[in-house]
């Protein structure tokens, strides 16, 4: 996959990664709201320097749904920490392809955003895995 | 290697879809390879990189079967743990070998121990990934990286 390409992809899991950060979000338990507001700023500002990437590769930005169709519906605190780290763990693999089509501080970020995922998902309750994915 | 459905609609069949990314393994198998798998295969920097790491990952075998040993109440959190590492030394091109490692006499210092060198490795792998010039490679060592980053919060759920 090329820079085009896999800067792009980043950009629109992180669009639905903002997207189920805004649903589940508000829908965790009292104690956790702070972690998922934190967890919806990081993922916005990491859209839009995938955004920034993908236009510096030539890639073209995909167009935000307005809204995505849930794997799950979000009724409890439980199933919003659950649809949380499936959207955590998914964005690793597209940062992993965004680090191998990148070089220098672009591949370093990439691969640095792969592994805050990766914990932000494991915070939410995923079983840690060796290569994570959703 | 199978590009990752893109992540639009969350629906339950790309999630799974997802799992066919593990390709890392298979890909960097067939990168550091070459045509007569018979032969020894010269050494390249791309390999001095993939050893180094993958015996970085034996040394955190090391330090979680030690952890085990001493610490038997904590194998049902850490077994997997160490599974992890076992499947990235694999995926490195590692070879099977047992070293040794110390263990504080208390848990949370022992647990401590294994974050501090979880968040290490994660760097590693990180800077090695930066460095590699092979993509396939990059690519693997951020999973790598990812994965062990991921075990610090499972970790500290101990009681760290």
């Amino acid at each position: 996959m090329t820079a085009q390409e896999a800067w792009p992809a980043v950009v629109a899991g992180e669009d639905a990664a903002v997207f189920a950060y805004s649903v589940a979000g508000a829908r965790v338990a009292t104690s956790e709201l702070r972690a998922a507001r934190a967890g919806l700023d990081a993922h916005r500002a990491n859209r839009d320097r995938a955004a920034s990437l993908a236009t510096q590769a030539g890639g073209t930005l995909p167009t935000p749904a307005a809204a995505y169709e849930l794997p799950f519906p979000v009724r409890t605190p439980g199933r919003a920490r659950e649809l949380l780290a499936l959207v955590d763990n998914r964005l690793v693999a597209l940062y992993a392809e965004a680090a191998e089509a990148a070089a220098g501080p672009d591949r370093r970020w990439a691969a640095r955003r792969a592994a805050e995922c990766a914990t932000r998902a494991v915070s939410w309750g995923a079983a840690p895995q060796a290569f994570p994915t959703g | 290697m199978p590009a990752p459905a893109r992540p639009v609609r969350l629906t339950r069949r790309q999630a799974l879809a997802g799992v066919a990314t593990l390709g890392p393994v298979a890909l960097l198998a067939a990168c550091s390879s070459g045509d007569t798998p018979d032969e020894p295969v010269p050494s390249s920097p791309e390999q001095t990189v993939a050893s180094a790491q993958a015996a970085a990952e034996q040394r955190l075998i090391d330090g979680y079967e030690a952890t085990i040993a001493a610490h038997p109440g904590l194998a049902a959190t850490l077994t997997p743990l160490r599974d992890q590492h076992m499947a990235h030394a694999d995926a490195l091109g590692g070879s099977p070998g047992a070293g040794t490692a110390t263990v504080a006499p208390s848990q949370g210092a022992a647990i401590a121990a294994l974050v501090t060198a979880e968040r290490q490795a994660a760097r590693d792998r990180i800077g090695a990934c930066v460095e590699a010039r092979e993509p396939g490679l990059a690519r693997l060592l951020a999973f790598i990286a990812a994965s062990e980053a991921s075990h610090v919060p499972a970790l500290r759920s101990l009681g760290a």
